[in-house]
């Protein structure tokens, strides 16, 4: 006896109580097939990544079976046959997996119709990533504000950060910047500009170390040329 | 700005985290060694080990088998 995993596809214009006689025909072509059924897992009704027999949806059905390769070509046979069901794959098993485990895999289908666009959100994701990550240092001088106008804080997000701000030492600074928000919003535009130039350089350094020292020296001394030249 | 090119070692999704179980029941973890179009990356662009990319490649063809995963998308054409 061998271990099996079957997984099929029923026609969802065999809806409901359809389904059910559905995995009943099934079970019976099982038996037929001298192997026994070990689970059924119903994943419900999900959208196909193309269409089966002009179908969009689909119920999918996953069964694990005990059997012999012979009759399971049997089973597969009256798989094929049968008209309800529009697609299967069996697939054997070295080892039982314990059921309780199994997974019913989440449907996306339903926000990439066209499949294949999780790269492309995986991206998206990543540039919301470094936007939030850009403006971190701007947002805790924006929290230690929002500590001391605690009328004007607009998120809850960032009521709850003010009274960590307050026992911080930022919480000092804070009152000076308090007395020219406009110009301490350009001190937070400058500061992060600061930052992103001392990170660049940073990163040249680190590079200059892995590298020969006297090709990035005289690098390093062009670049500051050119940011010579696009100051001027 | 100068931009340099950074290189920074690759490495295998499966080996690193012993937890993602590579399976054709599993589209969403698939996926992310597609291109939008669905075709399958290859192992330089991904940095998967060459035994985790072939049991890669049955899943994928597993899935594609039983439309949880598309043979091909026409992304280009829209």
């Amino acid at each position: 006896m061998r271990n099996y995993e079957c997984l099929f596809i029923v026609n969802p214009n065999f809806d409901g109580d359809g389904i059910s006689t559905v995995i009943e025909k099934v079970t019976g072509y099982v038996k037929e097939a001298d192997a026994e059924v070990a689970n059924i897992q119903h994943w419900g009704k999900r959208r196909l990544a193309y269409q089966i027999q002009k179908q969009q949806y689909g119920n999918y059905v996953l069964m694990h079976l005990n059997g012999e390769a012979p009759k399971i070509t049997d089973l597969q046979r009256s798989l094929e046959l049968d008209d309800s069901v529009l697609a299967y794959l069996t697939v054997r098993l070295d080892e039982m997996p314990e059921f309780d485990k199994v997974m019913i895999p989440e449907d996306e289908s339903e926000d990439d119709r066209r499949g294949g666009r999780s790269r492309y959100d995986d991206s998206r994701s990543r540039d919301r990533d470094s936007y939030s990550r850009r403006p971190r240092s701007a947002d805790s001088d924006d929290e230690a504000e929002g500590a001391d106008l605690e009328g004007e804080s607009d998120s809850d997000v960032k009521e709850a950060a003010a009274p960590a701000a307050e026992t911080e030492p930022e919480a000092a600074d804070a009152p000076v910047a308090e007395k020219s928000s406009d110009s301490e919003d350009s001190e937070s535009e400058s500061e992060s500009k600061v930052d992103s130039t001392d990170a660049d350089e940073e990163a040249d350094k680190d590079e200059s170390d892995d590298d020969k020292a006297d090709t990035d020296t005289d690098a390093d001394a062009g670049e500051d040329v050119d940011d010579k030249k696009e100051e001027a | 700005m100068r931009f340099k090119m950074q290189y920074k070692r690759k490495i295998c999704k499966f080996c690193e985290n012993k937890d993602v179980v590579l399976d054709y029941k599993n589209p969403s973890t698939l996926k992310r060694f597609l291109t939008e179009e669905g075709k399958i990356l290859p192992r330089r662009i991904t940095g998967t080990c060459a035994s985790h990319q072939r049991q890669l490649v049955t899943a994928i063809k597993r899935a594609r088998n039983i439309a949880l995963l598309a043979y091909a998308s026409d992304i280009k054409n829209v």
